[in-house]
């Protein structure tokens, strides 16, 4: 099956600070986690892989394409959340979909109406009077509402309370579960994430990916309790 | 797709600016009907508000720019699935759209010059004078708005006075013959112009080729700014150094000297390359460089401003980025964290007040003490109004010293029975130089008092009411 992302000898190098060089692939149908501590480097590794940062060197291709080199309408093969929605804080959240409706020609409205009635976001607040896990909501609903071929989400779930957390996470298996074509990339700090709706999780360490847990490994440590060990120990790398 | 797309960018850009857009709009038009009602000693002040106000809504989408440029929009921006020079041509013109006011801020100081009720000559050259600066307007916010998005409107300080010195450095009778010339060729021109039909079409031709031109160039530089776009967290002029440790550290002996040393200390780091080009300025005025020396002459003053002053550029970059919170919720009395600031710009005004006296000396000049520290005291007032501007101003809040200014005006009006004098203010500029001969330190010291004490009430009431995001001008 073709990759959807293949990233070989990826390289950014900052003055205190070098991420890589690291290959991975994903593939359509996976939903793949990137744990690492803070400063590991991942939402570095996700800006590069998804071409928003462009300093990089390497070879990254989403779905055939380096994303710096690609024609314009083809960026919206991508999608990318963070922590809030990119977005000056005078806008009501109803103006920025209603801007990027008009700028994605995949955008589907009644989608984007039905995440956000689950998600319960109010869609008439204003960007800037958002809190933190509302604007994570707002920000995952602009970038899903276009289904992009790979969704990446840098750490989804950070600051939601365990009732929206829980909703956003069932919210994601079921999207990728009915959708064998697309494939899901996060980050995280919480494991509990991993268990609930990875396929393979990469773990990255000041830059560099130091392991992979996927198929037995991942399915015996979490049948065991031992996930939260086993990735703490590759992380701090003890033996 | 594209025409859609480059709708929804001017939309948004115009969303972000309506609320001063809206609101300077209200007043232009005020301005406007009440000028056949009202006396002019209420109506100028008006539409002079109005102005402005339209100025501030027109470099409105400036403001945006730079905060998109230091929180990272503009990589977002750049991954959406439509040409670059569709969001270009968007913004551009959305910002255009924020200029709106300014056509109505014209009209009514047009009329209120005009006086009486205008006849239709008149009305036709008001409405004309305020289109053409509308136009002129546009021009000016595009091309600041591409160069801004390209290079970095901080990197680009030395350009307008470069442009202005620009024909001193040619020889005399070069611009004598090229003013000839055109001289010439202007009036071959203006004889030309024999039929309303043909300066219709100059007039028009004189607005939209020049027009097009720029908006073509602006977009092209703004494209190309986005292209090759980086988070840039130094947007408002502020370099990030290493974290303040050491100065957050010594909150423990009082929050004022540790609010002044972190100030203290990112001002260093902020003007280290600008105390370099102050160097190479008093050697250009020691040397007397030709030209150069007039260039060096009206930078220093700007440059020595700028120690005190970069303390409010601090504030509004931590304004926008949220950092303010930081001292926001420090456990300490927000009137301290405010004295703070102001002991840090009183230090910040001494490397400023001494650029001014050795630009003296190297013109030759000896400066007495009382020009240094008259100097010193004035650089303190601006740098500390500046900081208190930055922290405390809101569109609301500025509105509602306007209206509180124009309420006054109005009263005085009323009680003084429509004897307010306009010629007052053209006096009293007259007057300065007098004053200030004849009052010495007294007047920046007055000056420093009165603003001093009303600007740590006011820094610790903005500091107070602050929210994360905020920006001056509401967008």
């Amino acid at each position: 099956m073709p990759e959807i992302l293949a990233a070989r000898d990826v390289s950014v190098r900052y003055p205190a600070f070098t991420l890589g060089p690291l290959s991975f692939a994903i593939h359509p149908g996976e939903t793949v986690a990137l744990l690492g501590a803070n400063a590991a480097g991942k939402t570095t590794l996700l800006r590069a892989v998804t071409g928003r940062l462009q300093e990089r060197t390497g070879v990254v291709e989403v779905a055939g394409r380096d994303p710096r080199e690609a024609p314009d309408a083809w960026r919206a093969k991508i999608g990318f959340a963070g922590e809030k929605p990119p977005a000056d804080a005078a806008l009501r959240v109803r103006e920025w979909f209603a801007f990027l409706r008009d700028c994605y020609p995949t955008w589907d409205e009644s989608y984007q109406r039905d995440l956000t009635s689950r998600l319960e976001l109010d869609s008439a607040e204003r960007i800037g009077a958002l809190s933190r896990g509302t604007a994570v909501k707002a920000a995952y609903i602009a970038a899903e509402s276009y289904r992009p071929e790979l969704l990446v989400l840098d750490e989804p779930t950070n600051g939601l309370d365990p009732v929206v957390r829980l909703e956003l996470l069932a919210l994601l298996r079921e999207c990728f579960a009915q959708s064998p074509s697309r494939a899901l990339l996060f980050s995280s700090h919480l494991l509990e994430d991993v268990e609930v709706l990875c396929d393979r999780a990469l773990l990255l360490r000041r830059g560099q990916l130091v392991g992979e847990l996927a198929g037995e490994t991942l399915h015996e440590a979490r049948a065991t309790g031992r996930l939260t060990t086993l990735v703490a120990d590759v992380l701090r790398d003890r033996p | 797709m594209k025409t859609r797309a480059v709708w929804a960018v001017a939309r948004l850009e115009l969303l972000r600016g309506r609320k001063l857009l809206l609101w300077s709009g209200a007043i232009g038009i005020a301005a406007i009907l009440a000028s056949p009602v009202l006396p002019r000693a209420v109506g100028m002040p008006l539409a002079v508000i109005a102005v402005v106000l339209a100025m501030s809504s027109a470099m409105g989408p400036l403001g945006s720019l730079t905060s998109d440029k230091l929180l990272g929009h503009l990589e977002f921006d750049r991954c959406l699935p439509i040409p670059l020079r569709a969001i270009a041509t968007g913004r551009l013109l959305g910002a255009a759209l924020r200029t709106t006011p300014v056509l109505l801020a014209g009209v009514a100081v047009g009329l209120e010059i005009a006086g009486e009720p205008p006849d239709a000559l008149t009305l036709a050259m008001i409405l004309s004078g305020a289109a053409a600066l509308q136009v002129i307007i546009w021009w000016i916010v595009w091309i600041l708005l591409g160069a801004n998005a390209r290079f970095s409107l901080r990197r680009l300080w030395w350009v307008p006075m470069t442009i202005w010195l620009l024909p001193s450095l040619v020889p005399e009778p070069v611009l004598e013959a090229a003013g000839e010339w055109l001289g010439s060729v202007g009036m071959t021109f203006l004889n030309a112009l024999d039929s309303p039909v043909k300066i219709g079409a100059v007039v028009i031709g004189g607005l939209i080729l020049p027009s097009a031109l720029i908006l073509a160039g602006s977009v092209l530089l703004f494209a190309s700014g986005l292209a090759h776009y980086r988070p840039d967290p130094t947007a408002l002029g502020l370099p990030m150094g290493a974290a303040p440790k050491r100065e957050l550290a010594s909150l423990g002996r009082g929050v004022m000297v540790a609010v002044a040393r972190l100030r203290l200390r990112l001002s260093l780091e902020q003007f280290r390359r600008e105390l370099g080009i102050a160097a190479v300025l008093l050697l250009v005025i020691v040397l007397d460089v030709g030209s150069l020396g007039e260039f060096a002459r009206a930078y220093l003053p700007l440059l020595a401003a700028l120690m005190p002053g970069g303390i409010a550029l601090q504030l509004m970059t931590g304004r926008k980025s949220g950092a303010l919170e930081g001292l926001q919720h420090l456990p300490q009395s927000r009137r301290q964290i405010a004295l703070g600031h102001f002991a840090a710009i009183v230090v910040m005004a001494v490397p400023g007040a001494i650029l001014v006296a050795a630009g003296m000396w190297a013109e030759g000049g000896v400066p007495s003490m009382m020009t240094v520290i008259g100097r010193w005291l004035w650089y303190i007032v601006l740098g500390w109004g500046l900081a208190v501007m930055a922290v405390w101003a809101t569109p609301r809040r500025i509105l509602t010293a306007l209206g509180l200014g124009i309420g006054g005006v109005g009263l005085y009006w009323l009680i003084g029975g429509g004897g307010v004098d306009l010629g007052m203010v053209s006096r009293v500029v007259q007057q300065w130089p007098t004053w200030r001969a004849s009052l010495g330190l007294a007047l920046p010291g007055a000056a420093l008092v009165v603003v001093g004490a009303a600007g740590v009430v006011l820094f610790a009431s903005g500091l107070k009411g602050y929210r994360s995001g905020q920006s001056m001008m509401g967008g």
